[in-house]
């Protein structure tokens, strides 16, 4: 029983990650129709722009401001000099474009920073915690505070806020939106940021428990993809509860199936969830909807 | 109409899961430092140089074990010539990049034969290059040695194939050697999915009868997994005394950090692929009384006075430390044994390459990697008694007598 419970605390706290990342995935693609599948890579980037600044002897909190900081600045620009600047094209060049985005990102990354692993220290202590038999790191709980604070602070500006209104309003229908005066395009740099933002937070949070290096965030982000259309692509909260239970399948088949085939076992759920609800789990409000 | 509109977005959707995937199977990109076609300088000597082709990962994943491979083979090149070369004649060695690639090892191999006439060539730095390059080199009847882990190399023995590095075998059998003295029985496995980490799963279920020891739980994790803790949470259900990883950083040094998170308190032994001072970075406060097998050159300051390797290894770790400031790591090493090897054979060969594989198979040589002594039925000449036993204390490696 214990085993069972420490293989679902493990697998939460993946899924967190996992659920990060795509939260990021739907937060563009809500606004713009965009997959932004350098969405890994804002999460690889907040990691090691964290790491480099320590080692230039800025104290922790502020390099990881910075980190977050350059991150959304990233995706604010590629927004601006990438995605808008093509807005015309098809679905499928955007797609390409953000892999070739994503691409030269890991390339830049392991030229300034080489192809070596680096190690974060833990936000507070390196101590694990006991709960009953069942054990995780003190920074476990910071990563899944994130993925509450984040999914929070999300719902409130897209339910509560007049400019939540407005990028619903632009998801809904472009058209009607930009004949109402709302911009698009500064919806959709919005939500580049937000995803930047997001992204840089999970790499910091997640760095401590392993280690960060230029290309963690390919696998990170194709889990985050996966989780994000297992959810129904477009519903935030169904891609976070649909990242959690893959980070639990994952975790429960390691521990009982077989740890070479922990990734077969949760795509294969994967796929079988998707061939009864094509849509995703949650997804009846959601694919393809919108000005395409 | 939903239907539609799922068809719509089938097709972009499953294109971007084929270019993420592919795209993750290979990640590597060439890094700064590219060495096609350059030659070390010759020196002292004077006369006909003889020429060696040297094949290491110059670029691409395997880069972290084939530049200092270079290094120690340029730095021993420069040292062999202003002691005169060989019989008189300088040694000249042609480096290429492989890219951690097998068909570029194949290809470099080719032109170092064909268009530079080297007569012996060193490499590569990984398994996969090296078995294609001993293909080649043993129908060309051209010696090799290479600097690769893999037991297939020299296992079965071909005629003038030879090669440097300790193998999975000799640090099985260190490592159960040290369990046995300790009275430990029974272990769990964590080792990576790749050829190195399969290499060792299979050489711990060959020996571990032979010491009397069982493995209570074989698990394996992918190269590139962010964690390994479900699998360490099912080894820690077990009455497992010990955990063996194998495989290179960053994995055993995330596999010691996450153990440490599950407050895991069996000892854990880590394999020879992730002994260097990038393990001890990584681990940080969790690496503390990780123990480790090894050569003795990861610990240059603290091997016997009078092991017979003392002199050379003392020799070695200064020299290179004075010509790039850092310590030389295994991979150095294997570089730095392979071409003083190749030197010796040619020199008792009397500079005639052609009876290298011969000469070789009766040379006694006393490396940094260990005490080579080749025979016809040995390419690899060494024991598991050249390795050694070292714990994290303090943050640095120490030698367990």
């Amino acid at each position: 029983m214990t085993e069972l419970l420490q293989y679902v605390a493990n697998g939460l706290v993946s899924g967190g990650i996992y659920a990060i990342v795509a939260v990021g995935f739907i937060t563009i693609y809500n606004v713009s129709k965009v997959i932004n599948l350098a969405q890994g890579e804002f999460l690889m980037l907040g990691g090691m722009v964290t790491v480099a600044l320590i080692g230039m002897n800025l104290p922790y909190g502020l390099a990881a401001l910075l980190a977050i900081l350059a991150v959304t600045a990233i995706g604010i620009i590629m927004q601006k000099y990438v995605i808008d600047y093509v807005k015309k094209a098809s679905p499928i060049s955007l797609i390409i474009l953000t892999i070739g985005i994503s691409t030269l990102i890991r390339g830049i990354a392991s030229f300034i920073w080489g192809k070596d692993a680096f190690a974060l220290e833990p936000i507070t202590s390196n101590e694990p915690l006991s709960f009953g038999g069942v054990t995780i790191a003190t920074q476990s709980v910071w990563i899944l505070a994130a993925v509450l604070i984040i999914l929070f602070l999300l719902w409130y500006l897209m339910e509560k806020t007049i400019l939540g209104k407005k990028i619903n309003a632009c998801s809904v229908n472009p058209m009607a939106a930009r004949l109402m005066g709302i911009s698009p395009t500064k919806m959709s740099m919005l939500a580049f940021a937000i995803s930047g933002a997001t992204g840089a937070v999970a790499g910091i949070v997640i760095a401590p428990l392993s280690v960060t290096s230029y290309d963690i965030g390919v696998l990170l982000g194709i889990k985050g993809f996966s989780a994000a259309i297992l959810g129904g692509l477009g519903n935030p909260l169904g891609a976070a509860v649909a990242a959690f239970l893959l980070g639990i399948v994952e975790s429960l088949g390691a521990g009982y199936v077989s740890s070479g085939m922990k990734d077969a076992i949760a795509f294969l759920v994967l796929i079988g969830m998707l061939l009864v609800k094509p849509s995703g789990l949650f997804g009846e409000r959601s694919v393809g909807k919108g000005g395409l | 109409m939903k239907k539609g509109t799922f068809r719509k977005w089938l097709y972009p959707v499953a294109i971007a899961s084929l270019v993420l995937l592919s795209a993750c199977g290979g990640g590597a990109k060439p890094a700064a430092e590219a060495g096609g076609g350059q030659t070390a300088a010759t020196g002292g000597a004077s006369g006909e140089p003889i020429k060696v082709g040297a094949i290491f990962s110059l670029t691409g994943p395997n880069s972290p074990l084939g530049v200092p491979e270079k290094q120690a083979v340029e730095l021993l090149v420069k040292e062999i010539n202003g002691a005169g070369g060989v019989n008189g004649r300088p040694v000249e060695v042609v480096f290429e990049d492989d890219k951690s690639d097998n068909t570029e090892a194949v290809k470099a191999i080719k032109k170092l034969v064909s268009k530079e006439k080297v007569v012996a060539v060193l490499g590569s730095s990984g398994s996969g290059p090296s078995l294609g390059m001993a293909e080649f080199a043993a129908t060309e009847k051209l010696p090799l040695i290479s600097m690769a882990a893999a037991d297939q190399i020299t296992n079965p023995v071909r005629a003038g194939i030879f090669k440097t590095p300790h193998t999975d075998v000799h640090g099985t059998k260190r490592i159960f050697k040290y369990l046995k003295e300790k009275g430990i029985t029974k272990i769990a496995t964590l080792n990576d999915s790749n050829p190195y980490g399969s290499g060792w799963t299979t050489q711990l279920q060959k020996y571990a009868p032979e010491y009397g020891i069982t493995i209570v739980a074989e698990e394996k994790y992918g190269t590139k997994d962010p964690s390994m803790s479900s699998q360490l949470t099912k080894i820690k259900g077990t009455d497992a005394q010990a955990l063996i990883v194998a495989g290179t950083n960053p994995g055993p040094a995330t596999i010691v950090k996450e153990a440490k998170q599950l407050n895991m308190t069996i000892p854990i032994i880590s394999s020879h692929g992730s002994a260097n001072s990038k393990f001890l970075e990584l681990v940080g406060d969790a690496g503390e009384g990780v123990l480790m097998v090894a050569g003795k050159l990861l610990v240059p300051d603290q091997v016997d006075a009078n092991d017979p390797q003392a002199a050379v290894i003392k020799k070695f770790a200064e020299g290179y430390q004075a010509a790039y400031s850092s310590q030389p790591d295994g991979f150095a090493g294997y570089g730095y044994d392979g071409l003083n090897l190749l030197v010796e054979g040619l020199k008792q060969a009397g500079g005639d390459a052609s009876k290298l594989g011969e000469v070789l198979e009766k040379v006694k040589y006393v490396g940094v990697t260990g005490e080579f002594t080749f025979s016809n039925d040995d390419h690899n000449g060494l024991t598991e008694d050249s390795m050694i036993m070292v714990e994290v204390k303090g943050g640095k490696f120490q030698i367990v007598k």
